[in-house]
């Protein structure tokens, strides 16, 4: 029967599309929403870590630094004192550690810093700075200790460091301050030639700090060199010292620089300049400002537009514009609307003639096509009947005369037996007489003149009771 | 059994309905002939030659082809091209006549009449005629409707286009977006194919779900589920994001071997710009490595059955993890694998280098859509 | 989820115009985006009426009626559409399921309709019934807009009917059957024994009866006495073996319509003589029909069965098969369908095709003590001869000759094997099967 499928029509396409939860068409809108916002906001701008903020990886930044402790302690980049007071819950211990400040402390981070000392049970300072910005710390936390500001006259002295915790050896620094003081701290590092302090170590019972009139030593240049050992180690045994088991460290990242990118690219043109910078940050400025929108969208798009607009303006190019305009405005309606071949419905292909309808059928539209093959079986029909109504086959002679006996007139049943035995030959290759044969031609003539020869038998081949009980 | 006497008078129908345009069309051509005719191709470069006239007798030509099939097939859609390209030729007039443009229909109901008029169907059918009369009023008064609310929807839309390609701002950064969908014919020719995208969306959810609503029909319900494709493989909600997450648990240790190795083979600058473009890039390449694998190996596990595919990717993790560690020395197959030690201290490492190196590039992304500062 | 009407691509036409119209306004200010937003309005129009119109169609009550049971009568097929909503649903494409073995006369097999709204349309097709049973719709439908510019998803209306047509019985053969046999009444067998018809007279011999004296006779000084035709009752079960081969040749003329007119008349005519008649159809490994009954009864049974021949199940037979019915199976059928202890002549009609497959179960049945087989051999391709023109058929014999002489040579070997196998040809099927049931009856 006929199968279901061709009942489907044309619906079977659909589907086959994938199933999407948010449409195109809304995902562009939201595009387009964001990229407004987007622009609405104009370039960005990331700061350039400049200085030994922690997370400079730069020759002059603070991230080894930063590395190493975390590795061992809870670290904390302050970024901005007082946010980090107010975050701050029950403190047993905290290291505050200061290396180079650039800009000066106000008032506010001050008083953060000595609100640390107050909610904290104890509470240690290591600074690390050749500026004095950190003065006002230590001022703040009654340490008698001060930094001088500015450069020794042996700007690269080596110091020699004796402390109470153990740890002795020799330190090189660079661009050092000395320091002074007006009370009695341990002074636990000295140039070994002109003999002026450069550290001291000061233990006020809940509060100890170490002060270092160089940074230099914490940063990146001096951690990553190959000659780190002594600096390493003398940072752990102080770190160790000061915190114990187990305390808070609070890393100063609020008071150096942010440079603007321009600015920052500026600095990288100075191979100086360019070790303070984060080379992360940079990177990052650089990407986000390349591939932000804001950079290349509008003058794009007004490419665009005044493209588009002086090639309207022009008939012929417009035409053309215009056609291109019309096609995606119609494939992008009709791509969007579902659409089906128009199938009409097949009605039912009747079967006339079933089994040898096919034969029948061309033997009804095109006549017949007769061949060799053909007059072969007509001539074993005729044979057949022959051999069987009078014992004659047709191949002898004898049935000219038994034909004749049946009352097929004398010459016409000679013919009748010349022209069936000359093809039956040529047909089984047994003559090359004629040369040239006509089989269709040949088969019709002796159809007919087989149809005279066999009624004379009492047997037909045209009539519908035929000869099948004669013959087989 | 179509019958072949309706097919001959749609034919004849169908070159009714043309006529207007093809006697149009001939008699500009014929119009064009005497100028063509003056020009001179005999010379190179061609004397006198209007090219303008040439595209124009091209256009001419192009549209009247256009109708043969138009006539012989009861196509609308290649009388519609035939019409529009008088509008490409800068002559729209033939867009706005309705002699020219009515036909488009009609070819459509010919050439449904056609095919589906079946011989012999005057029999099977038997119709009274009263109910006939009401029927072609309810039609026509539904036409009428249809024209009425397809009238008044165009010109409230295309107002509200108007109204729009009127708006002006003054923010330098977004002028050009806006006159992008105002002033460029190109964006504007989007703007409203979006906006009638929408007019004719919105009416077809809006009336296939109330109808499904106020005249729930099963047959038309059990046939629309039966045409939907259940073969469609389903993917899990999420997946990409849990593949994600496999893979920034699993891209560490290779990340790391990969550093190992390209620093082996001195392919990470020493310069602090380049060794940062170099991790970033690394990390980033391994991850998406990474998460292509996972996701083609998991996805096949979610969507059919595990095939020789899952096997080979799966085998290609390992045999990369495998052969970065020998490589980088870190594993060495005589011995009994890596030593717990070193694989203890060093994953530690490993991971740490690896998330602040990737969420050094997340807040790059989560700067730029302006979460972060 | 859209989908009960979708778009076809002749609305690609209107969208290129309206494409056309807003891009002129936008490119040339033509002022003509108005009238490109209404047309592609229109088409989102058209489409919810569209939508409407799918669903009344979807919910139109629809009533189905055959009417005609008699072969080679017309077979009227008539569907009401009946749309109960307000809309008026134009237009529809329909188109009947049917058999394709089914001739439609009258009519068409489909076409373009509209429904009023609350009215009915009525659509009417005459198809020529073939003996047997056949099924008979759904109507297809679809919804298609006036202009062709969307097409709804295809329905179906109305169940399919079953319809059964009756195998028309033979005149011209009835009439041969009523020369054959003498009289229509009870039989005879053309002996002297038991009955009711005066046969012969003869002289008496000690032990006759005193109330058969031929009283005539002994008036004339002879001593004689009566004899009275016997009468006999025959046992006939008609068996069909249908395979495909069975329905070869032009409707109405196949072999299986044949011999259900053949067979339905001969039980008639055995039914007005009181005999017991039968049949059973196998195809497919499944039979129908089954018990012998007396007389009418026989009779109704026997057409019955005709009209309940599935084509389907036939033609699928040969799709199939490993389908076939055992040898055990077939004579258990058998046997439990002829209760009585009489003997019973099995008619057994078959196709050359056939032969083959069923070669197993002739054997046993021939062995079987309980009936007498007379088998039938059909040589299928030779019916429908007789819709060719003379010259077309002596050449479709030509063509044929060789399947004709393998139906002959299939039959010697059967008949060497030892089973009474008779070839028929359309012409001579009745005669035949005729004959050999009068001589079964002369034998009794």
């Amino acid at each position: 029967m006929r199968k279901a499928d061709s009942m489907k029509g044309g619906f079977k396409e659909r589907g086959r599309r994938k199933l999407l939860l948010a449409s195109g068409v809304l995902l562009l809108a939201l595009t387009l929403v964001g990229l407004v916002a987007v622009l609405e906001k104009g370039p960005i701008s990331i700061p350039v870590t400049v200085g030994a903020h922690p997370f400079n990886r730069g020759p002059f930044g603070a991230h080894s630094l930063y590395s190493m402790l975390s590795s061992n302690y809870t670290v904390t980049p302050v970024y901005n004192w007082s946010q980090a007071l107010a975050q701050l819950a029950n403190c047993s211990k905290a290291l505050i550690i200061i290396v180079s400040p650039e800009i000066q402390y106000t008032q506010g981070d001050v008083e953060a810093i000595r609100g640390f000392r107050d909610k904290c049970k104890e509470i240690a300072l290591i600074i690390g700075d050749e500026t004095g910005s950190s003065n006002r710390i230590l001022e703040a936390l009654n340490s008698t200790i001060r930094i001088q500001g500015a450069l020794s006259p042996n700007p690269h002295p080596i110091v020699s460091i004796e402390t109470p915790w153990g740890w002795r050896g020799l330190l090189a620094l660079d661009k050092a301050s000395t320091l002074t003081t007006k009370g009695a701290p341990t002074l636990i590092g000295w140039d070994l030639l002109a003999g002026e302090a450069y550290a001291y170590y000061e233990d006020m019972g809940s509060f100890k700090a170490v002060v270092l009139g160089d940074g230099s030593i914490f940063l990146n240049q001096v951690l990553q060199s190959n000659a780190s050992e002594p600096y390493k180690s003398f940072l752990s045994s102080t770190v160790t010292h000061l915190c114990g088991g187990e305390c808070t460290v609070y890393l100063e990242a609020s008071k150096y620089q942010g440079l603007e990118p321009m600015k920052a690219l500026e600095y990288m043109r100075d191979p100086r300049k360019a070790a303070l910078i984060d080379p992360s940050s940079f990177l990052a400025t650089i990407i986000a400002n390349a591939i932000h929108p804001s950079t290349w969208l509008p003058p794009l798009l007004n490419y665009i537009n005044n493209l588009v607009l002086s090639l309207s303006r022009d008939v012929s190019l417009g035409g053309i514009l215009m056609i291109f305009s019309v096609l995606a405005l119609t494939l992008m309606l009709m791509s969007k609307i579902e659409r089906v071949p128009d199938a009409f419905l097949e009605d039912v292909r009747e079967v006339d003639w079933y089994g040898y309808g096919e034969l029948s059928g061309r033997i009804l539209a095109e006549g017949a096509r007769l061949g060799k093959r053909d007059f072969l079986t007509l001539y074993s029909i005729v044979d057949g009947v022959l051999k069987s109504l009078t014992g004659a086959s047709l191949e002898s002679e004898d049935a000219v005369k038994v034909l004749e006996s049946r009352g097929v007139e004398g010459a016409k049943a000679r013919e009748y037996w010349r022209f069936m035995n000359k093809y039956y030959r040529r047909a089984l290759g047994k003559t090359l007489w004629p040369p040239i044969v006509f089989w269709g031609r040949v088969c019709r003539e002796s159809i007919e003149l087989s149809e005279s020869v066999l009624r004379a038998l009492g047997v037909s081949l045209m009539e519908v009771k035929g000869l099948e009980e004669r013959t087989v | 059994m179509r019958s072949t006497y309706t097919l001959t008078i749609s034919l004849i129908a169908s070159a009714i309905l043309a006529t207007p345009l093809l006697y149009y069309n001939l008699s500009l051509l014929i119009a064009e002939l005497p100028t063509i005719a003056g020009f001179n191709f005999a010379s190179w470069p061609p004397l006198g030659v209007d090219f303008k006239v040439i595209l124009n007798v091209f256009y001419l030509v192009f549209s009247t082809l256009l109708l043969v099939p138009a006539i012989i097939y009861s196509s609308p859609v290649a009388y519609a091209l035939s019409l529009i390209i008088h509008a490409f030729r800068g002559d729209y007039g033939v867009l706005l006549s309705a002699v020219y443009v009515l036909p488009i229909f009609f070819y459509g109901a010919l050439s449904v009449f056609s095919e589906g008029w079946r011989a012999g169907q005057l029999y099977s059918f038997r119709f009274n005629v009263s109910p006939f009369l009401v029927l072609a009023m309810g039609y026509s008064s539904i036409m009428v409707l249809v024209v009425l609310a397809s009238y008044y929807s165009g010109i409230l839309l295309w107002g509200y286009i108007s109204a729009l390609r009127g708006v002006r701002l003054d923010k330098p950064v977004l002028d050009p977006l806006v006159d992008f969908f105002t002033i460029n014919p190109v964006g504007v020719v989007i703007l409203v194919g979006f906006m009638a995208l929408g007019l004719y969306l919105f009416s077809e959810a809006l009336a296939e779900t109330l109808i499904s609503y106020v005249k729930p029909s099963k047959l038309v319900a059990v046939k629309v589920l039966r045409d939907m494709d259940f073969e469609a493989p389903i993917k899990p909600p999420l997946s990409s994001l849990r593949n994600m997450v496999i893979s920034l648990a699993l891209s560490p240790p290779i990340y790391y071997l990969v550093l190992l190795n390209l620093s082996k083979f001195g392919f990470i600058s020493e310069d602090p710009i380049m060794g940062v473009l170099a991790r970033w890039a690394s990390s980033l390449l391994v991850l998406a490595v990474v998460w292509r694998i996972l996701t083609r190996l998991l996805t096949r596990f979610d969507e059919a059955e595990p095939g020789p595919w899952n096997v080979i990717l799966g085998a290609l993790l390992i045999v990369l993890l495998y052969g970065l560690a020998y490589v980088a020395g870190y594993w060495n197959p005589g011995a009994d694998g890596l030593s717990p030690s070193r694989v203890d201290e060093a994953l530690k490492n490993i991971m740490l280098g690896y998330y602040t190196t990737l969420f050094d590039m997340v807040k790059l992304i989560l700067v730029l859509v302006g979460v972060a500062p | 989820m859209s989908g009960i009407v979708a778009s076809t691509g002749r609305v690609s036409a209107i969208i290129l115009v309206a494409s056309a119209l807003i891009a002129l306004d936008v490119f040339w200010a033509v002022d003509s985006g108005a009238l490109g937003l209404t047309l592609i309005g229109f088409l989102a129009a058209l489409r919810v009426y569209n939508a409407v119109a799918q669903t009344s169609l979807s919910a139109c009550r629809v009533y189905v009626d055959v009417k005609g049971s008699v072969e080679g009568k017309p077979l009227t097929v008539e569907y009401n559409v009946c749309n109960n909503s307000w809309i008026p649903i134009a237009l529809v494409e329909v188109s009947l399921v049917y058999p394709s073995y089914l001739k439609l006369v009258r009519g068409s097999p489909g076409g373009l309709t509209v429904i009023p709204p609350r009215e009915c349309v009525k659509y009417r097709a005459e198809l020529l019934a073939r003996v047997g049973k056949h099924k008979i719709g759904p109507l297809k439908a679809v919804l298609r807009d006036l202009f062709g510019f969307f097409r709804g998803l295809e329905l179906t209306l109305g169940d399919p009917v079953e319809v059964k047509v009756k195998p028309r019985e033979d005149e011209s053969l009835r009439r041969v059957l009523l020369e054959i046999s003498r009289s229509v009444g009870l039989s005879r067998a053309r002996r002297p024994g038991e009955g009711s018809e005066f046969y012969a007279t003869r002289d008496y011999k000690p032990g006759d009866e005193v109330r058969r004296v031929y009283w005539k006779a002994l008036a004339k000084g002879r001593m004689a006495v009566k004899e009275f035709e016997r009468e006999s009752t025959l046992h006939t079960l008609f068996l069909i073996l249908a395979d495909k081969s069975m329905l070869y040749g032009p409707q109405l003329s196949t072999p299986l319509e044949h011999i259900a007119r053949i067979t339905v008349t001969i039980a008639r005519h055995l039914a007005s003589k009181g005999d017991y008649v039968g049949l059973l159809v196998v195809s497919n490994g499944k039979t129908l029909g089954g018990r012998l009954e007396r007389g009418w009864k026989g009779y109704r049974r026997v057409a019955d069965a005709l009209s309940n021949i599935d084509y389907d199940s036939i033609i699928g037979s040969t799709e199939n098969p490993e389908s076939g019915i055992s040898p055990e199976q077939l004579v258990g059928k058998l046997l439990a369908s002829t209760p009585s202890r009489e003997k019973v002549n099995v008619i057994l009609i078959n196709t050359v095709e056939g032969t083959e497959k069923y070669s197993r179960q002739f054997k046993k049945l021939q062995s079987l003590k309980a009936c007498t087989l007379h088998s039938f051999i059909i040589i299928p391709h030779l019916y429908g001869i007789e819709k060719l023109k003379a010259f077309e058929r002596a050449v479709y014999r030509i063509k044929t000759y060789e399947d004709t002489r393998k139906a002959y040579d299939k039959v010697r070997e059967l008949r060497r094997e030892g089973i009474k196998a008779v070839p028929v040809t359309p012409w001579d099927a009745a005669a035949k099967i005729i004959s050999k049931l009068e001589t079964v009856r002369g034998l009794a």
